[in-house]
């Protein structure tokens, strides 16, 4: 009798379990729909900070600026990456999704705690930015929003490793986990870490808002705090670097030139680059330098020898894969004759691109004290992230989305030609974003501030008119970019409903 | 060509990053000791203000 | 009997230009914009 739980995916030729295939798409589809909303709230910000236009009133502005940071920097990305965690323990390797209403519950805690969290910053009664730093003080409701979300994003990273063992038991693979798992392995450990630094700094603020506790350290708070937020960010820089691995494999049968190097590089991830979490506090006076040394310099150059790996290993397997399908004439007829067509593959090389040359590049740079010291708080800042978060990680999400879509709803992209843009028209944008606020920065511009030009304060400052062309800039970028932002929203879900279904085993 | 090779034994390296759960110990404890606990105790240790009436 | 030769091929050549080519173009770029720096930021 034919076992009716799975089925196999015509395209790809993988097992999908059922119950699997129904968690990764309602987390997808709670990924995009935060996208939407985060991506709207940063235009709307963007429009603000550009001075030509400066949109928001005040109070908005450090409101939809506090649900940018959140919805995008946050719940896509998160939603997104337990979607992944279910797709590279169950899918990956062919076998069920075990305690199949634990991936339920922790859907149904994020969820319910990003709708929280979401209504209490439009309500006013959290303008206290994604960072919340004590003391200000959030509705005791925002507290509980995060935690809920927290909680359920660990009880996804718990579930990975359910999967994981049960899945050995039953053969899904016998020594090793393909890369693909592993590197969501690494995710899912550091996401273990982050969730945890989480209950330890937001629990006590809970109680904190509510007046159970008197006092917290601010300092303390930082500390922990960012031991949640930088980690946060590097499960994403393991989750995209995973996602290179997987379309290289999907999209010309990339294997890795070395499982060994790539396989250090995640430990090395794993170990040290958590560490990076130094780099928020290099401008506090109340650690020592011994602490802040250790934590950038020594552990964090190990982790960037791991990003170095991996951006050579994942081009060299694409080029090895090209060359075996017989583009071999000189040294760049792979390169030339490889699939810029399919949005999957274009969007993974400009997110290695964009996101090797300027985020990650730069976030070292601001990493150490002396470059931290002139950076701090200024607009250099929030270009960096632009470049990580952005134009590297949400760019490798979107090029996996091009993929998951036929694979796991059954539906054909709509409009495929515009498909094939997308990943340039929106790499394009954030580029010029990143470029321009980094370059404002540079200026002294700073970050999270309504107005620079300071209309009707008792004092007067002017920047140097040079950044009014680099603010400008980031504008310019910043529209393309929430274009291209759209065009993906339009075209994820339009597929979703009205793709061309697919026939499947 | 890169043979799969089914025999001989695992080398010790494979075996360590094979090992999920000796990473997801590793990479809870290494980082809050050296980042998390670290930091807490020093900031534990500066001197409060006195509180002058 | 020739030696035998034990170099492999390299896999991925054009990988390995290109990083050449990436280095030599970060490398351009990177001391223009510390001059550029240098001079917003009044350095001698």
């Amino acid at each position: 009798m034919a076992n009716t739980d799975f089925r196999t995916c015509s395209l790809s030729g993988l097992k999908i379990h059922r119950s699997s295939e129904l968690l990764i798409r309602w987390n997808l589809i709670a990924a995009f729909a935060t996208l939407a909303v985060g991506g709207l709230m940063g235009l709307l910000v963007l429009l603000t900070r550009w001075p030509s236009v400066h949109l928001l009133p005040v109070e908005h502005y450090y409101r939809f600026l506090t649900a940018h940071g959140l919805d995008a920097l946050l719940a896509w990305i998160i939603f997104f990456e337990i979607a992944l965690v279910h797709f590279t323990s169950a899918v990956l390797l062919g076998t069920r999704s075990y305690v199949t209403w634990l991936g339920w519950v922790a859907f149904a805690l994020m969820l319910i705690g990003g709708a929280l969290i979401n209504t209490i910053v439009v309500l006013g009664r959290a303008d206290v930015m994604f960072t919340s730093y004590v003391p200000l003080k959030a509705d005791p409701l925002y507290y509980l929003g995060v935690i809920l979300f927290a909680v359920g994003a660990l009880i996804g990273f718990i579930h990975f490793f359910i999967n994981i063992v049960l899945s050995k038991r039953d053969g899904g693979f016998k020594r090793s986990l393909p890369l693909g798992s592993f590197g969501l392995a690494a995710a899912s450990i550091i996401g273990i870490l982050t969730l945890a630094h989480g209950a330890a700094i937001f629990l006590p603020t809970l109680l904190w808002s509510m007046d159970v506790i008197p006092t917290i350290d601010p300092s303390a708070y930082r500390l922990v705090f960012w031991g949640l937020g930088h980690s946060s960010q590097q499960i994403n820089v393991c989750a995209m670097v995973a996602v290179w691995y997987m379309t290289s494999a999907f999209v010309v049968g990339g294997k890795p030139v070395n499982e060994k190097l790539s396989r250090t590089a995640f430990v090395l991830y794993i170990l040290f680059i958590n560490l990076a979490s130094e780099h928020h506090l290099l401008v506090d006076p109340v650690l020592s330098s011994w602490h802040k040394v250790v934590n950038t310099s020594y552990m964090m150059h190990l982790a960037v020898l791991a990003s170095m790996i991996h951006a050579f290993a994942i081009p060299a397997s694409m080029e090895v894969a090209l060359r075996k399908q017989g583009y071999t004439r000189g040294l760049f007829e792979w390169l030339k004759k490889a699939p810029w067509g399919n949005p999957a593959f274009s969007g993974v090389i400009i997110s290695i691109v964009l996101f090797g040359f300027l985020g990650g590049i730069t976030g070292v740079i601001f990493g150490t004290e002396q470059f931290a010291i002139i950076r701090h708080n200024t607009f250099a800042i929030t270009g960096h992230f632009h470049g990580t978060v952005v134009a590297g990680t949400t760019i490798a999400f979107m090029a996996f989305t091009y993929l998951l879509i036929p694979f796991i709803f059954k539906r054909e992209l709509i409009w495929k030609g515009f498909a094939s843009i997308q990943p340039w028209l929106y790499g394009a944008g954030v580029a010029t974003l990143s470029i321009g606020m980094m370059s404002a920065g540079s200026f002294g511009v700073p970050r999270r501030h309504y107005d620079i030009t300071f209309s009707g304060a008792p004092f007067s400052f002017t920047f140097d008119p040079a950044i009014d062309m680099f603010m400008s800039m980031m504008g310019v970028g910043g529209v393309l970019a929430a274009a291209g932002g759209f065009l993906f929203i339009l075209i994820a879900f339009g597929s979703i409903i009205f793709g061309k279904k697919m026939e499947q085993r | 060509m890169h043979e799969k090779r089914e025999d001989g034994p695992i080398p010790a390296g494979q075996r360590f990053y094979d090992n999920i759960f000796l990473l997801l110990v590793l990479g809870v404890v290494v980082p809050t000791l050296i980042y998390t606990v670290w930091g807490l105790v020093e900031i534990m240790y500066i001197p409060r203000l006195p509180i002058v009436p | 009997m020739p030696k035998y030769d034990h170099r492999e091929e390299m896999e991925a050549p054009g990988v390995f230009v290109l990083a050449l080519i990436f280095l030599a173009v970060f490398i351009v770029i990177w001391f223009a914009h510390l001059k550029w720096l240098s001079n917003i930021w009044g350095i001698q």
